[in-house]
């Protein structure tokens, strides 16, 4: 239904319900406000937003109110600005008014609004208020003597970031915002919370103090650290990233953005940045910096060399999913030039024999009506994925499968606690329930299931009555992980056909998409991430990748120690510079000119908002040089429109899918000995999952950083196992390889799943865990 | 041109004939020769100057000898000439302050809007105007620079905002 009502003189309609604020911004009649937020609830508790109406005995708070048909509104009458005078006197009693050390400074809403709508002086004399500060951890830091308890930030926990981690105590000038006691701000997403604050009371650490808002200027870009892709502005002075903020859009991107993204830019001046080419001397032991020239003309050396000597079979490229669509493009042609066909971009997965499930329809998803997580984590993987299925107006029923409980990140109906081991024969079950066929490559071998649960209590049918076509089945980088992910794939897949539903992935890395797009798969001659690992190649040509992103660190490590040749082209070089024989700087993802497709398909041409520092290039310039020496057809370009061209032909290529191969799933008898074995997690810790987030600094003193560095278990398989909390465990595979670290226990997981992320091990799907006898020191 | 008049033209003849205007200048030089001289012999003499005069630049400190200025960068804003240069970060005490503070003298027009948007009279301008360099690199002043030349005219700069204070 319309109403109609008038404000300043200009008639609006809009539909019941609306508050005069909304109903306002229509007619671009601006009302001062602080505690109204379009994404947060209504507050009301500011009370600046008075507006004078007609036949009311006083001024009515414009967000509360609701627009009635008739009503007659001034937002600038001398009633409405008496009463703002009024609002405005009051908030700043207390507020130190420390504008010239204040972050906030320059672009506050505090100090605009005082500006527009207070009165020039103070006529408080008295002492005001001092609020001691608040340990919210190492992304936020608090001036709570500046806050005017909106209750921006608190709304916020609650309603978008999930968790409450922030409330007011106290009230009237008494009234103070904090965490809970000894807690610090925890959730993925609390950097959003600096920018709602309206005055300086929260504000960004890693900021703090190093700039002023005017002198910053802002860039459009694109995150890519995971595949949602939030678009962000990038704020830079003298040529170096300050601040990345959110880029307000109306769809699904709205104003927020995760904190790995807003604050992964301090990896861009980390103490290890490669910033000049080196090069090591045949047989030198040393690393020594070299010219661009030298660098290129030894690298194209060795590569045609390598290739001539031990054939380009011998040849391995490794493309890091967050590499630009470019970048990975020329990398294809480069190695389709050398004859090789070994190249690939999926360094976190196993098993590849199946279907290949990629990009999240984000528009099937808004409308599906149920969705099933498989081995899915979304607040870890996505975390506005998350933000958005919390949100109570898009109600949907959520099913999980998985080895960890994410009912405190996503309301659930149903959730399978499992181990990962077991999700193929979970999915071959409810598609038996549904009654479809699977084919026999996929059926799960003998085993033994690993949790302890009864799986005839489980409650796949309930979940089976609930799937239809206006399902969405959604992968998460546990399932990914997986010893049998091929399988898994395979029967999501099967499962969406027999339901004509959508199916989806979390896990496909920044541009994931856009860099198998552009070529970074093997052909089916080729040899994928896990067998190149395997493969004793004679050359390694990396892109923006390490080690670390592998899933198979030890592999990684082995596989670059024993190559003759070893190129890296990085941003970072702490995680290679002991292997490689030539470092080519790269620049990261501001730095550099690039196209990236984002999971929902979306593909955003991104322009460099900085230039990269020292002696370091563009990746896309690096390959192209790299071509030239080695004589590439057509690398002869100037700048990336080319290359854009042969992306657009390139996109049409669709690559099939390797027919499936079930693998022995270990077993609870496959160790050795009576140890229990335990299953591995999977998930990439949400601080670890690429190059520049691992070399974030404040990121890395998160609580999520700390506890992924030590392993959790169930307390229930903690006391059977007669672990203690804390205490040091030795971590074994089934190839003898041992690492030592501390346990946690963590009640969010599965029985029998173990959260670690594995540095020394090579077999890492059923590990084997032994107390280590504590040496006492007298 | 306009036809004067034959007894204008009759004076002017006598008068540039008898050098009645050479002998009114003489007359000027004759009273001056012989009055007090007000040459200053500078440097050993000075004009007075009033309080507000726009010299030199400093940076000042507390009588406890911390710094006053907090980088809020309004100086540097407000600067017409662009001659103002800093860089701020958090001290390890927490405190907001600048790791740069350059002022391009060369630059400067000594408008003396720096030291009216200071809100901690930690920018102001000296009396000094007797400073030079002999390179240009010379009139780069850095945070040191300024901050010394704030401690040795601490006194004078004190007295002078005092002075002003009830116009401010």
């Amino acid at each position: 239904m319309k109403i109609k009502l008038e404000i300043n003189g200009k008639t609006v309609s809009v539909n019941g319900g609306a508050t005069i604020m909304e109903a306002a911004q229509q007619v671009n009649a601006y009302i001062p406000h602080f505690c109204y937020h379009e994404k947060l609830s209504i507050a009301a508790n500011c009370r600046m937003c008075m507006v004078d109406v007609e036949k009311s005995p006083k001024a009515v708070p414009a967000c509360a109110t609701p627009a009635l048909d008739g009503m007659v509104v001034r937002t600038d009458s001398e009633r409405a600005k008496k009463a703002q005078h009024g609002v405005m006197e009051f908030l700043l009693i207390n507020h130190p008014l420390d504008c010239p050390i204040c972050d906030q400074g320059g672009e506050c809403q505090l100090q605009d609004l005082a500006v527009g709508y207070g009165i020039s002086r103070s006529r408080y004399q008295e002492e005001k208020r001092v609020v001691f500060e608040k340990n919210l951890g190492p992304l936020i830091s608090t001036d709570m003597t500046r806050c005017i308890h909106c209750t921006r930030c608190v709304r916020f926990g609650r309603e978008v970031a999930g968790i409450m981690e922030l409330g007011m105590t106290g009230r009237g000038e008494h009234a103070e915002i904090m965490p809970f006691v000894e807690r610090t701000v925890n959730s993925e997403l609390s950097g959003n919370m600096i920018d709602i604050c309206p005055v300086g009371a929260l504000t960004s650490k890693p900021f703090r103090y190093s700039a002023r808002t005017w002198e910053l200027k802002n860039h459009s870009s694109v995150a890519t650290h995971d595949s949602w892709g939030s678009h962000l502005t990038i704020q830079v002075k003298d040529n170096l990233v300050k601040r990345v903020l959110p880029q307000k859009s109306a769809d699904i991107h709205e104003h927020w953005i995760s904190d790995r993204d807003r604050f992964s830019y301090e990896g861009l001046t980390s103490a290890d940045r490669a910033l000049a080419p080196m090069a090591r001397t045949t047989g030198g032991a040393i690393l020594q910096e070299t010219s661009w020239q030298n660098a290129m003309q030894m690298s194209a050396q060795e590569l045609k060399a390598a290739c001539e000597k031990y054939g380009p079979d011998k040849v391995g490229f490794f493309v890091s999913p967050r590499a630009s669509s470019e970048e990975a493009l020329l990398t294809n042609r480069i190695a389709a030039h050398l004859g090789c066909h070994n190249i690939d971009s999926r360094l976190r997965q196993y098993h590849f024999a199946g279907e290949e499930v990629s990009g999240l329809d984000i528009n099937a998803l808004m409308q599906a009506k149920t969705i099933l997580f498989i081995g899915a984590e979304p607040a870890r993987e996505l975390p506005l994925l998350a933000a958005h299925l919390r949100q109570k107006k898009k109600k949907k029923k959520i099913f999980s499968i998985g080895a960890m409980n994410i009912g405190t990140q996503v309301p659930l109906a149903e959730q399978i606690l499992t181990t990962p081991n077991e999700f193929s024969h979970l999915l071959e079950r409810l598609l038996t329930t549904l009654g479809g066929k699977t084919s026999a490559e996929c059926l799960t071998l003998e085993n033994d299931l690993f949790s302890n649960a009864d799986s005839n209590k489980l409650p796949i049918e309930k979940i089976a009555t609930k799937l239809s076509a206006d399902t969405i089945i959604c992968l998460g980088d546990s399932a990914r992980a997986a010893v049998n992910y091929g399988v898994i794939a395979t029967l999501a897949k099967q499962l969406a056909t027999h339901l004509g539903c959508a199916l989806g992935s979390l896990s496909d890395g920044g541009n994931g998409i856009g860099v198998r797009r552009a070529g970074a798969l093997p052909t089916p001659d080729g040899m994928d991430s896990a067998k190149m690992l395997r493969a004793d190649l004679r050359a390694i040509v990396l892109l923006r990748c390490e080690p670390a992103d592998f899933s198979e660190q030890v592999l990684a490590k082995r596989a670059l120690q024993n190559a003759d040749f070893v190129c890296a082209i990085t941003t970072h070089s702490s995680g290679v510079n002991k292997f490689v024989s030539t470092l080519l700087p790269a620049a990261e993802f501001s730095e550099t000119d690039g196209t990236y497709t984002n999971g929902n398909n979306e593909t955003n041409v991104v322009a460099a908002a900085v230039p990269p520092p020292e002696k370091a290039r563009p990746g896309w310039k690096i390959l192209r040089l790299l071509g030239e020496y080695l004589s590439v057809e057509g690398f002869d370009f100037n700048d990336l429109s080319a290359v854009r061209g042969w992306l657009g032909a390139q996109q049409s290529a669709q690559e099939a899918p390797l027919p499936v191969q079930q693998v022995a799933l270990p077993n609870k008898q496959g160790g050795t000995a009576a140890l229990p074995v335990f299953c591995l997690y999977g998930g990439v810790p949400l601080y670890n999952s690429d190059i520049l987030v691992r070399r974030a600094t404040a990121l890395q003193k998160t609580n999520y950083s700390k506890s992924a560095r030590i392993a959790h278990l169930h307390p229930e398989d903690m006391q059977q196992n007669g672990l203690d909390e804390g205490s040091t465990i030795r971590i074994c595979d089934s190839e003898g390889n041992e690492e030592q670290t501390t346990i946690a226990a963590d009640t969010l997981l599965a029985r029998g799943v173990l959260r670690f992320s594995p540095r020394q091990l090579t077999a890492v799907h059923a590990l084997t865990i032994q107390a280590v006898a504590e040496e006492k020191t007298a | 041109m306009q036809k004067t008049s034959l007894s204008v033209r009759l004076r002017q003849w006598l008068s540039s004939l008898l050098l009645l205007e050479l002998l009114r200048g003489l007359r000027l030089t004759g009273r001056q020769l012989f009055q007090r001289k007000i040459t200053v012999h500078f440097p050993e003499e000075k004009t007075p100057r009033s309080g507000r005069f726009r010299g030199l630049h400093a940076l000042r400190r507390y009588p406890n000898g911390e710094e006053r200025c907090i980088a809020c960068k309004l100086c540097e804003a407000v600067c017409p000439a662009l001659a103002i240069h800093i860089e701020s970060d958090q001290r390890d005490d927490g405190s907001r302050r600048t790791t740069r503070y350059d002022i391009d003298l060369t630059k400067c027009i000594f408008c003396g809007m720096c030291e009216e948007a200071c809100p901690v009279d930690a920018i102001v301008e000296t009396h000094v105007l007797e400073y030079h360099g002999e390179q240009r690199g010379d009139l780069y002043y850095t945070k040191d620079m300024l901050l010394a030349v704030g401690d040795k005219y601490e006194q004078q700069i004190a007295t002078a905002r005092a002075d002003d204070q009830p116009y401010r």
